[in-house]
């Protein structure tokens, strides 16, 4: 059984959990409907009590919303940080916080870090299955944006090789993010440190000109101005890696005695098993600490999912609460309208026809509630998405998925199957002393 | 003085049975080839696949290559890697990792494993489980460690042995 379904395809499964859901209403529906037309008088008792009903609708709309807003919001914010984090498949750091230095190294988000030397340097570059091994350097900024030393190859990976204009070939170039407010050939001086603090004349005399950029990868690096490694460290006048015959390169190799330090050290193996050795490797007591960032993604979800089921009780426990007003709110509604339902059934109406209009009545703004929730739903992820992405710089897409459609629906069956109670009271009620009112 | 004695000996105890290890309970190292296999291990589970985790040290002078593991059933357990994939979390199939000599590997959660799929049996946390580790310098019997069906690591991770 269990194989059977697993080999369903996923849309077909998510259909199948849909119309499971949907049973109760279409099989309550179909009893009560069955030979009947009571849309008519259904669509009168709306307009009857239209801003009433409105209000009903509108509270339902908010409450279904309100959940799969959040619950979408959640799951855009999961997609987006791991899809940030892909290009960077192994982190060698000083030893410390996985996740500090997961934050500085691929979020680049400012935090003072340790430095590993040039000899950790050299045994992570020359190690045989790493293909790139990425020096960063960091604490600059231009206009607020980050300004990161790193290697021309591991601009090249970032950006898939999708490079307007040219990747930097000397000292004093630089490539743009597809954010960044800057055009090739423009000039600019990095100011030291970054946010409020950074100093603007620090490094003044110092010149960088812009000579590509790279297309928009979603993360954090699209707001980034990406220089050489060798640049960071001249114009904090460090040595640059490299001895002085040398003369201009930029680049690895690096001389370990003349290699300033880095925080971290991005590494791309050839193949992908090698990630996992060479992180054991790197791995060294007191020296060297390497990490895979969807690891430590993986830790952060595992607490953001607590964080998503509680979220998730209180959205259910939302739900309950409208659930019970909506209830109440019919049985006020049926109050409302009880002189007609007792003349209708005076003139011989069938118990079930007058069951079928209140339930009718009910469902109608049940349906109208959830479908406009799915609406509103969208609408707050969206610009929840808009939010966190202006201020992360990580791409959250806002979607609705079939979760939240389950979700909705599920809701939306299980107070059909409730509107039968106000439907059965209705009956109960006396047509003399009803007619009478 | 005598119950004095006693006491003494009664209070210290417990701390010198802490401090001892077992080994009379499963091994937590085993050896191949000159390759190292120090405290085998995996969760207690009910469901019908199971990840297997060890730390690995080639001691040797020739490299060896982790193929997988098999079950004395006949069922065999494949090399997976941890991957994120567009936010989901999920496992890829690897080819044989080779350990080079003087080389480390570990097997650990949210990283790489060895994964069975399609077990009969549940396992409970205490127990130890049989399973057979497959490499190129052959195939070793290995007693491993059925730790709590949260644990992130084997309960003697740490120790020197």
């Amino acid at each position: 059984m269990r194989d059977s379904w697993d080999s369903l395809p996923v849309l077909a499964q998510d259909l199948i959990i849909a119309g499971a859901l949907l049973l109760p209403l279409l099989v309550i529906g179909g009893i009560l409907l069955r030979g009947f037309r009571p849309l008519p008088l259904v669509r009168a008792l709306m307009w009857r009590f239209r801003w009433a009903n409105l209000l009903f609708v509108l509270l339902i709309a908010v409450s279904t919303g309100m959940g799969i807003g959040l619950i979408a919001q959640e799951r855009g914010l999961r997609t987006g940080s791991a899809q940030a984090a892909e290009k960077f498949d192994l982190v060698v750091t000083a030893p410390g916080s996985e996740l500090t230095m997961m934050l500085a190294a691929v979020f680049l988000q400012p935090s003072a870090v340790p430095l590993l030397d040039g000899a950790a340097y050299d045994r992570i570059a020359n190690h045989p299955q790493v293909q790139i091994a990425a020096p960063i350097a960091f604490g600059d900024s231009h206009d607020g944006a980050p300004v990161v030393g790193t290697i021309a190859e591991f601009v090249t990976y970032l950006s898939d090789g999708q490079i307007e204009g040219r990747i930097f070939a000397r000292s004093g170039e630089a490539v743009v993010g597809a954010a960044i407010d800057l055009r090739i050939g423009d000039r600019f001086t990095p100011a030291h440190g970054r946010g409020s603090g950074a100093d603007a004349e620090a490094h003044d005399g110092v010149g960088i000109e812009v000579v590509g950029r790279m297309a928009r990868s979603g993360s954090p690096w699209d707001r980034a101005i990406l220089i050489p490694v060798e640049t960071v460290w001249e114009v904090h006048g460090l040595a640059n890696g490299h001895p002085f015959e040398d003369g201009d390169r930029i680049g690895p190799p690096f001389t370990p005695e003349l290699f300033p330090g880095t925080p971290a050290v991005i590494v791309h193996a050839g193949e992908l098993w090698a990630n996992y050795a060479l992180r054991s490797e790197f791995t060294v007591a007191g020296e060297t600490m390497a990490f895979f960032p969807g690891t430590v993604l993986a830790d952060l979800y595992r607490v953001m999912g607590d964080v998503r089921q509680a979220m998730s009780v209180m959205s259910i426990v939302t739900q309950v609460l409208v659930a019970a007003s909506v209830l109440l709110g019919l049985f006020i509604l049926t109050r409302l309208f009880q002189r007609q339902l007792a003349m209708l059934r005076a003139l011989g109406a069938p118990r079930r026809f007058v069951m079928a209009v209140v339930w009718g009545y009910g469902v109608t703004l049940l349906v109208a509630g959830t479908m406009l929730g799915l609406a509103f739903g969208y609408a707050a992820a969206l610009v929840l998405s808009r939010i966190v992405t202006h201020r992360t710089d990580v791409l959250v897409t806002a979607t609705i998925t079939w979760a939240e459609v389950n979700l909705a629906l599920g809701f939306l069956s299980a107070m059909s199957v409730l509107s039968l109670v106000p439907a059965l009271v209705v009956l109960t009620r006396p047509v003399v002393e009803n007619l009478r009112q | 003085m005598k119950h004095l004695l006693a006491a003494l000996m009664l209070m210290t105890t417990p701390v010198l049975a802490e401090e001892g290890h077992d080994h009379d309970q499963p091994a937590h190292a085993f050896e191949i080839g000159g390759l190292e296999i120090l405290h085998p291990w995996t969760n207690a589970t009910d469901q019908d696949h199971a990840l297997l985790f060890m730390d690995l040290h080639n001691a040797g002078t020739a490299r060896v290559e982790i193929l997988g593991a098999r079950l004395d059933s006949g069922l065999e357990g494949r090399l997976v890697g941890f991957r994120m994939k567009d936010g989901e979390m999920g496992f890829e199939s690897l080819p044989p990792i080779p350990v080079a000599p003087g080389r480390q590997l570990a097997l650990e959660p949210d990283g790489l494993a060895i994964r069975f799929d399609g077990l009969q049996a549940v396992l409970e946390e205490g127990h130890h489980w049989e399973v057979i580790l497959l490499t190129s310098a052959g195939e070793l019997e290995i007693d491993v460690v059925i730790e709590a069906q949260d644990a992130r690591q084997h309960g003697h991770a740490g120790h020197s042995h």
